[in-house]
């Protein structure tokens, strides 16, 4: 990581004003990855979980090799052409809400002075000893990471059940978003204003009703990094599913090419 | 006489060390003025380089770097003078170019456009405005059409919505980069919009689907129409940015339920019953006839209602067989294990309530054979035991009461 060295007595420009809020150069643009986990474990074989070792391994590659990890704050201000990022810049997300986020994935990310984005359905939490609490949120929350909603039942936001008729569905869909987003306010003590959608899955409606309800950033998992000019509420997201370091940089992609001389 | 020379001498001292200071100050601020002069001069020639070379916006930064250090100097002043003017210029042609493209659906090199209108000036809002339109049209609505010999996407608006130029809500729905490029035997999905009606029959309308929309669309899969040239201009635009611009990344193919699938499987072979539940509840969420999950699920639960019915929790486990059961229909053995758990279950606490009733522990004799009663008040003589213990309750609060008023 190339680290800048001041000496005493240089004269050095700091710009008053945010200079290339959309990161661009005539070579092409910023774009920012967002990578999505779940569980954490010593030892496991799903592609839903990630070893420990594994998962160290890929922060310090993050760490070593010039990455900066932002907050999804910073992401929306990015979005919203408000603010530049710096150039390698990538957040960290993490779904569901197991209880192994606290216990294993948090002392690492706090190694190496991450933090990351953590998306709870709110039916699940502290409902066993696999889930995480509200205290334990709380904790994290005090240090820094930001929690989001991912519906209150972990449903799948397009699908219209059998014998639903469409004003039952979507009264049944706003609810899943706008109670989970409120418990965790409560519980909380925020706005939460940032949904990833269970499975991914959104339509039309879906974005009509996060914009509704006060959503400002919602993220799929379809995979590939974010340009400035992205829909906020419906961002790509890069699942970390495999293992090896080769797969975890190809995920990493932070620029895009694009001459525009 | 000495403490004269003394102090003069301290005098001396003192005017010599202040001189110094005053001497020394003056130095470092020299140095401190050449360096901010060095720089301001660094900024000048990189600015000066990057104009020469055509990069306006580079040269533009540089200049404003050189005004940020000193705010008077004139080259700086005239540098940024002569630029922004040639820079909103260029901002703008590149904006309308820009325009131009998008007005023919010509989205991906519109977008390039609009961007380098961008890079030349950062505050162009129009552009700013094209390349985040982040409006949600509400779609509710589509009907399937297979694109005919001579039509395009304009004839096929005008068919459906009687305007030609809805072309670009077309092109948008189904990501095609390229409205100008489609093929015949295309299918393409054409969206009822609010407020607009279809003025064709409604026949095969199909409610939207999860889909991910793209407003900025890029699909690269479309073929050129054979009959209908493009306009040389235009396709030397177009073969342009394919070449330039690095291929995006293919859709992502794993599915997400499946993770969890696995998930829950592995959580199964753990013996980790609860947990497996967890992750196929979710692929039901969004599969509801995921056979797999169905019978995993039934699995899961038996096993869990077996663990509580050795831990003589029975009426847990009665319900978990109960659960097991109603995913997989075909189960005797839950059968007969919700019938044993609710017998074993009734047993222990219609003899709780015997073994209370002879310590004479009348309420909480009732309380047991109450739980009995609740779930078959046939059970033995469960019926008539809380009767004649409640008979006897009031007695002995009769009693009491009279022994209380003597």
């Amino acid at each position: 990581m190339k680290t800048l060295l001041l000496k005493k007595g240089e004269v050095i420009v700091i710009p008053l004003k945010e200079k290339n809020k959309g990161g661009l150069t005539v070579d092409g643009f910023q774009v920012v990855p967002i990578l999505s986990y779940h569980r954490f474990a010593d030892n496991c074989d799903s592609p839903l979980c990630l070893p420990a070792n594994v998962f160290d391994q890929q922060m310090k590659y993050l760490k070593e090799n010039g990455y900066r990890v932002i907050s999804l704050g910073e992401l929306l201000e990015f979005l919203e052409y408000r603010n530049s990022l710096p150039k390698k810049s990538v957040v960290i997300s993490i779904d569901d809400g197991y209880r192994s986020v606290y216990n294993i994935a948090w002392p690492i990310l706090k190694k190496y002075d991450f933090r990351a984005t953590l998306f709870i359905y709110t039916d699940f939490v502290g409902v066993s000893k696999n889930a995480i609490t509200w205290d334990q949120l709380r904790e994290m929350k005090k240090s820094g990471f930001e929690i989001g909603a991912h519906t209150m039942s972990h449903c799948d936001l397009t699908r219209q059940n059998k014998g639903e008729d469409t004003e039952a569905y979507m009264s049944r869909i706003e609810k899943e978003l706008s109670m989970s987003k409120q418990i965790i306010d409560k519980k909380l003590n925020q706005n939460t204003v940032f949904l990833a959608f269970p499975y991914g899955r959104y339509d039309q409606s879906v974005l009509d009703m996060c914009k509704r309800l006060g959503y400002k950033i919602a993220v799929s998992v379809k995979r590939g990094s974010n340009p400035f000019f992205a829909d906020p509420l419906a961002l790509r997201r890069s699942q970390i599913l495999k293992r090896d370091i080769k797969s975890f940089i190809s995920r990493l992609k932070t620029f895009n090419k694009l001459s525009l001389e | 006489m000495k403490k004269n020379i003394a102090l003069i001498w301290i005098v001396i001292l003192l005017t010599m060390v202040s001189g110094c200071a005053e001497h020394f100050k003056k130095f470092s601020q020299k140095i401190h003025e050449r360096k901010k002069e060095n720089l301001v001069q660094s900024y000048l020639q990189t600015g000066n380089e990057y104009e020469n070379k055509g990069n306006l916006a580079e040269a533009y930064k540089q200049y404003k770097l050189a005004l940020t250090v000193s705010p008077q100097n004139q080259e700086a002043v005239k540098g940024i003078d002569r630029l922004e003017e040639e820079l909103l210029k260029w901002a703008e042609k590149y904006y309308q170019e820009g325009m131009n493209f998008y007005n023919q659906g010509k989205y991906r090199p519109a977008r390039r456009k609009f961007l380098t209108a961008l890079n030349f000036w950062p505050d162009h809002s129009k552009a700013l405005k094209m390349l985040t339109p982040r409006k949600h049209i509400k779609y509710k609505k589509y009907i399937e059409h297979i694109i005919k010999p001579g039509e395009s996407l304009s004839k096929i608006a005008m068919i459906y919505y009687g305007d030609y130029r809805k072309f670009l809500v077309l092109a948008e729905y189904n990501n095609i980069a390229d409205a100008s490029l489609t093929h015949v035997g295309q299918k393409i999905r054409v969206p009822e919009i609010e407020g607009v009606p279809f003025l064709t029959e409604k026949q095969d309308i199909k409610p939207e689907e999860a889909r991910t929309p793209d407003l900025a669309p890029l699909d690269r899969k479309i073929k050129k129409e054979e009959e209908k040239p493009v306009d040389e201009e235009i396709k030397e635009e177009l073969e342009e940015t394919v070449d330039e611009e690095v291929e995006e990344e293919p859709e992502e193919t794993v599915d997400k339920v499946e993770i969890y699938r696995d998930q829950g499987v592995e959580f199964f072979n753990q013996m980790k019953y609860q947990e497996a539940i967890t992750e196929f509840n979710k692929v039901i969420n969004a599969n509801p006839d995921d056979a797999i999950s169905l019978e995993y699920l039934a699995r899961s639960h038996f096993q869990l209602a077996k663990g509580l019915f050795e831990k003589k929790d029975y009426l847990k486990a009665k319900k978990e067989f109960e659960v097991s059961l109603q995913y997989n229909k075909n189960c005797p053995t839950c059968q007969e294990y919700i019938k044993k758990s609710e017998e074993t279950y009734m047993e222990i606490h219609y003899k709780l309530g015997v073994a209370h009733f002879g310590k004479e522990q009348l309420i909480e004799a009732i309380m047991e054979w109450e739980v009995v009663r609740a779930i078959d008040s046939n059970y033995k003589e469960v019926a008539n035991n809380i009767k004649k213990a409640k008979i006897l309750l009031k007695r002995l609060e009769e009693i009491k009461k009279s022994q209380k008023a003597k």
